[in-house]
């Protein structure tokens, strides 16, 4: 999938890949994956995959600029991923005059990359932030003890989704305030 | 220069029902609040992607019913479960599609 993703990026249609040979995803979905002959070689056959360019991508990252520059994660797949996407949106946790490509904090996504910045503080909670704020362990398992039937579940859909009006609104429900969390900024 | 600094709210609107949407691995950075948004809008028909891998990002638009499918090589969550939760209630019961892709 990653290379199915790479060949997106590159606009490239399709990518030849071994990683599915011998497995029955090739029987399965032939509308995205086909066994071809080496157009190099006729003595040999390749897998070939789709390229993908999924219609829209979403990430959390740390800084952003009002031209779409944003600072995200180090070594994550962000920048391929946002190469690959038709629309990409980036929610930041914080919105500063301009983002400096050489800022050491995390890795540069250049604005043609991105179609929306959006600021978030405290946007990935419950999950966390490395460097900035800690994983909500017990509203996590909160989330995994609803999770076990529709009802449940709908209960905390209401409760954290349907009846908070906005990302705001969330903070203040769950006792955040974004100036007092990210400390180690 | 085109302004690209948009609400939670705006920035829901470029997501439309059927779109495929595409995550990253991590269990942390996952942007829920705009997940939240998309849940608050009632998007339907989503396919969610994890490259690499998926965790809440996708369990939780399974749960809010605005992904239907999925396509990943794995789904956990982190320390707190062995399969990400809303994904295998799902699952089992036959309400969603789960295409495996390494």
């Amino acid at each position: 999938m990653y290379t199915m993703i790479q060949a997106g990026s590159m606009g490239v249609p399709f990518t030849s890949t071994l990683g599915y040979a011998g497995t029955d995803i090739l029987e399965r979905r032939p509308e995205d994956f086909k066994i071809i002959e080496n157009p190099f070689d006729s003595q040999e056959r390749t897998v070939v995959a789709k390229a993908m360019n999924p219609d829209v991508a979403i990430f959390h990252g740390l800084k952003g600029d009002r031209l779409g520059n944003v600072l995200v994660q180090k070594h994550g797949e962000e920048l391929l991923l946002a190469q690959a996407s038709r629309r990409v949106i980036v929610t930041v946790e914080e919105i500063v005059n301009s983002v400096d490509f050489e800022d050491s904090d995390g890795w540069f996504i250049p604005a043609i990359h991105v179609s929306a910045v959006v600021h978030a503080p405290l946007g990935a909670h419950p999950t966390g932030v490395p460097g900035l704020y800690d994983a909500d362990e017990d509203r996590i398992n909160e989330y995994v003890k609803a999770s076990g039937t529709d009802e449940s579940f709908g209960k905390y859909l209401n409760r954290y989704v349907f009846e908070v009006g906005s990302h705001q609104q969330y903070l203040e429900l769950v006792g955040l305030r974004p100036e007092l969390e990210a400390v180690a900024r | 220069m085109r302004e690209k600094l948009v609400s939670v709210e705006q920035a829901a609107q470029i997501v439309k029902d059927g779109d495929h949407i595409v995550f990253n691995g991590s269990m942390d950075w996952t942007p829920m609040a705009m997940l939240r948004e998309l849940a608050r809008r009632e998007i339907r028909g989503i396919t969610a992607l994890g490259v690499v891998g998926g965790a809440m990002n996708l369990d939780f638009l399974l749960g809010a019913g605005v992904a239907d499918q999925v396509e990943t090589c794995s789904l956990g969550f982190g320390e707190y479960a062995r399969v990400a939760p809303n994904y295998e209630r799902l699952q089992k019961q036959g309400r969603m599609r789960m295409l495996d892709n390494t």
